[in-house]
């Protein structure tokens, strides 16, 4: 044989054989069914949804004695953003069946309204878990499921399913190495909340919490409610078929010594137009900005938004405040 | 251009068909358009250095040999100018910064200058192999070449431009100038390399990214958390660059352009100065013949060799960066490699087992790599200070665990440097082509399918494309 039959050998070969085997494994994890299980078992009458800021921020049990005894659910993940939450309401809380008195996003200043933020990378994962396959939405907003946007990285994306599978591998990896490090007499859940807790924020470096309290990418745009452009539109008409009050709440950002957070001009006009448009759909809209109650001596570190482990308590009774009027209407 | 983007992926095939379907000069002419093309992508204006570095260093090395008498001249001209260069991008905000500090210091205002100038890829690694040209003409080692063209290829061969190896005129002019033939075996080869180069890249260092990041975010890391991040970049770091040169010298083979190795299974060596003959051997080599022995290398006593070898790697620390904690892991090294004259003058390293040997060194290099990777002098104190004895039971859980995923992700890394060392030899001499064929044709199919299935969900840029 010659050297030049060799190399179309070792060539087709080495393309064919993996595209046909990774096609044999499956293409993405199985959906996590367990806030769903959690929210039939428990049954909430307020559900709150947001990221990393709502563990930090609010304390369940608190919240509950603060709304009058009800019970409450909070639905988050670090750093979930607006696809996140539109599939947790529609994957989770409407698909529970349970009909709260309430839901509630917990979201910073543009982060409504850009579909992009946070879908990408170690985010992405999180997103598949809560979401079923073939979304039409997600479609419409974020291209194709697995491929990409552009045609070349599509075409190459359906011989290769690179971005199906890697999250799934990933998963079974560290799966597998916490049950390992589970042999120590600890249940691998236990561990994996362990893994987690050492990584908490209160934990990190201030320039590692920066990303955690993004808003959104950098340039300031103007308010857009297409629904070719955002979750917005369609998380409200979720609530809106399921018959679920809704309501958005701005969260205050790292404020200044007396109380006072800075804000462009450009985006005091964003949040009125925000505020205006998601008003006209019957729901609620609360600017927790000026809400000079909430110091800021209660943030974990200067310029982040996420309470500090001290604040908690205040912080939910704060949120209660603002919650409740809403509940006893 | 970056090797793992999707226009590379059109980029690189259209350039290789087009270059084996044109004579040898066109052939230049191509790879130096090409190169450009690549390297100025993304910052066109990345291409005014370069060239200017090639102009200044070319007119240099023709000008000594015109005129001899004034070649010392011009050997300052052109080192003055890639010194220039490089101090001008990379080490003016450095030193203005440190001056301010000490202007404040001794009670002074400090300069309101501001440098907010980006680094061009590579600078690091053109400017060096420049200098070494050049340097390399004034000792008589090569002729300057006379074609533009070919020089301007020699600088910007854009598989090397970016992170090197950085290759010496000696090597590669030879074969700019020498007609290349389309070879299978070696495209083979090539294509291994480059297979290997991406998952080493995409699979172990961007994975074991993510335990570093993570590591490395922690304000007040534990103990065991902290050297498990240490290990992980460990792994990262060498992943990521050996993965990048395994690309480079993949993608020139494509072209019947030979690389010079870079790295040689570097965590199996048996003392710190074993080390650098095996990692980044193109930068060490460099190093040992442009500075160490121009300084009076071994000559001139103890305290004289000393000496250079400890100036010596606190240049190469300063050449990785602008910041102290790159100079402190030059100066490190150095003071390994001392400390290991003086074990062997002692008579104690003899002594010492092969196995012992190779965990003490690569103990020795996590440790630098805690200096190298830490940016802040002040939390590398702090780090260095924690202690394994105060650490709670969960703490020791989560660096284990931490220290598996890293050690899981090292693991082709592992069976590669056990397989590599008898195995290569052995399908070179006793295996039949076929026999070769199968098994490099199943490795390659493996590696493609490890980088589809186990690539990071994360993916981030070659570590040594900000030196």
């Amino acid at each position: 044989m010659t050297e030049t039959r060799r190399l179309l050998i070792f060539v087709a070969v080495v393309l064919t054989i993996p595209a046909l085997l990774s096609h044999l494994l499956p293409v993405k994890k199985h959906f996590d069914s367990r806030p769903l299980e959690r929210l039939r078992a428990r049954r909430p009458n307020v559900v709150l949804i947001s990221d990393s800021m709502l563990d930090n921020g609010v304390d369940t049990e608190l919240m509950g004695q603060q709304l009058g005894g009800r019970r409450v659910e909070l639905l988050w993940h670090g750093g979930a953003a607006t696809a996140a939450w539109y599939f947790k309401l529609k994957n989770y809380v409407i698909a529970s069946g349970v009909h709260p008195d309430l839901v509630c996003i917990l979201f910073r200043d543009w982060m409504l309204t850009d579909a992009t933020f946070r879908t990408t990378g170690t985010y992405r994962s999180k997103i598949e878990a809560a979401m079923h396959e073939g979304d039409p939405v997600y479609r419409l907003l974020l291209g194709d499921d697995f491929a990409g946007k552009q045609g070349l990285e599509r075409w190459i994306n359906r011989i290769y399913p690179l971005n199906a599978r890697r999250h799934v591998q990933q998963e079974k990896i560290e799966r597998a190495l916490c049950r390992l490090i589970s042999v120590s007499g600890l249940a691998v859940g236990v561990v994996e909340r362990k893994v987690n807790e050492a990584f908490a924020m209160a934990n990190l470096r201030a320039e590692a919490t920066e990303e955690a309290s993004a808003v959104s990418k950098e340039e300031e745009v103007d308010f857009d409610p297409d629904p070719g452009h955002s979750f917005l539109p369609h998380i409200v008409d979720l609530a809106a078929q399921a018959r679920i009050p809704l309501c958005f709440l701005r969260v205050k950002r790292y404020p200044a010594a007396d109380g006072h957070v800075a804000q462009s001009e450009r985006l005091r006009r964003y949040v009125a137009d925000l505020r205006a448009w998601i008003e006209s759909r019957g729901c609620v809209f609360i600017d927790d900005t000026d809400n000079l109650d909430r110091t800021q001596d209660m943030f974990l570190k200067a310029g982040d938004d996420h309470m500090g482990p001290w604040a908690k308590r205040r912080s939910t009774e704060l949120y209660g405040n603002t919650l409740r009027p809403i509940l006893f209407q | 251009m970056r090797f793992q983007s999707l226009v590379y992926l059109v980029f690189f095939p259209a350039v290789v068909a087009l270059y084996w379907a044109l004579p040898r000069r066109s052939q230049n002419v191509l790879l130096v358009f090409g190169s450009y093309v690549f390297y100025g992508w993304e910052h066109p204006w990345f291409l005014l250095p370069l060239w200017a570095s090639t102009v200044v260093d070319y007119a240099c090395a023709l000008g000594m040999e015109r005129f001899p008498a004034r070649r010392r001249w011009f050997l300052i001209v052109s080192v003055g100018a890639s010194v220039a260069l490089l101090g001008t991008f990379k080490y003016a905000n450095f030193a203005l910064e440190n001056l301010n500090a000490l202007l404040i210091d001794f009670g002074s205002a400090p300069l309101d200058v501001a440098f907010r100038l980006v680094l061009p890829a590579g600078l690091s690694f053109y400017t060096f192999q420049s200098i070494g040209y050049v340097v390399d003409v004034y000792v008589g080692r090569v002729p300057a070449e006379r074609n533009l063209l070919d020089y301007a290829l020699y600088v910007s061969f854009f598989p090397q431009l970016v992170a090197g190896p950085i290759e010496r005129a000696g090597h590669m002019l030879p074969q700019y100038h020498a007609r290349r033939l389309f070879d299978p075996l070696g495209w083979r080869v090539g294509l291994g390399l480059m297979l290997w180069g991406f998952f080493k890249k995409l699979v172990i260092a961007d994975n074991a990214a993510l335990v570093v990041n993570k590591v490395f975010a922690l304000a007040h890391p534990s103990f065991p958390v902290l050297w498990a991040g240490v290990f992980a970049f460990a792994v990262q770091i060498y992943a990521d660059f050996s993965g990048y040169t395994d690309i480079a010298r993949g993608t020139a083979r494509l072209l019947g352009i030979e690389l010079m190795q870079n790295f040689n299974h570097p965590y199996i060596a048996t003392s710190p100065a074993d080390f650098w003959r095996r990692w980044h051997i193109s930068l060490s080599s460099w190093l040992r013949d442009f500075i160490y022995i121009p300084l009076g290398g071994n000559r001139g006593g103890p305290a004289r060799a000393s000496f250079n070898l400890v100036a010596t790697f606190a240049i190469s620390g300063l050449w990785h960066g602008a910041s102290w904690n790159y100079v402190l892991w030059g100066l490190y090294w150095g003071l390994l490699i001392l400390i290991q004259r003086f074990l062997r003058w002692l008579g104690i390293a003899q002594r010492i087992p092969w196995l012992g040997k190779v965990c003490v060194t690569f103990a020795a290099t996590c440790a630098g790599w805690l200096l190298f990777r830490e940016r802040n002098l002040g939390q590398i104190v702090r780090d260095l200070a924690q202690s394994p004895f105060a650490v709670s039971c969960d703490q020791w859980r989560v660096g284990v665990y931490l220290m598996a995923l890293a050690f899981f992700y090292s693991l082709p890394l592992v069976i590669h440097t056990l397989a590599t060392r008898d195995f290569a030899r052995r399908l070179a001499t006793d295996w039949s082509a076929n026999t070769r064929l199968v098994l490099e044709t199943s490795v390659g199919a493996l590696l493609l399918f490890g980088i589809v299935v186990a690539r990071s969900v994360t993916t981030s840029d070659f570590i040594y494309f900000q030196f």
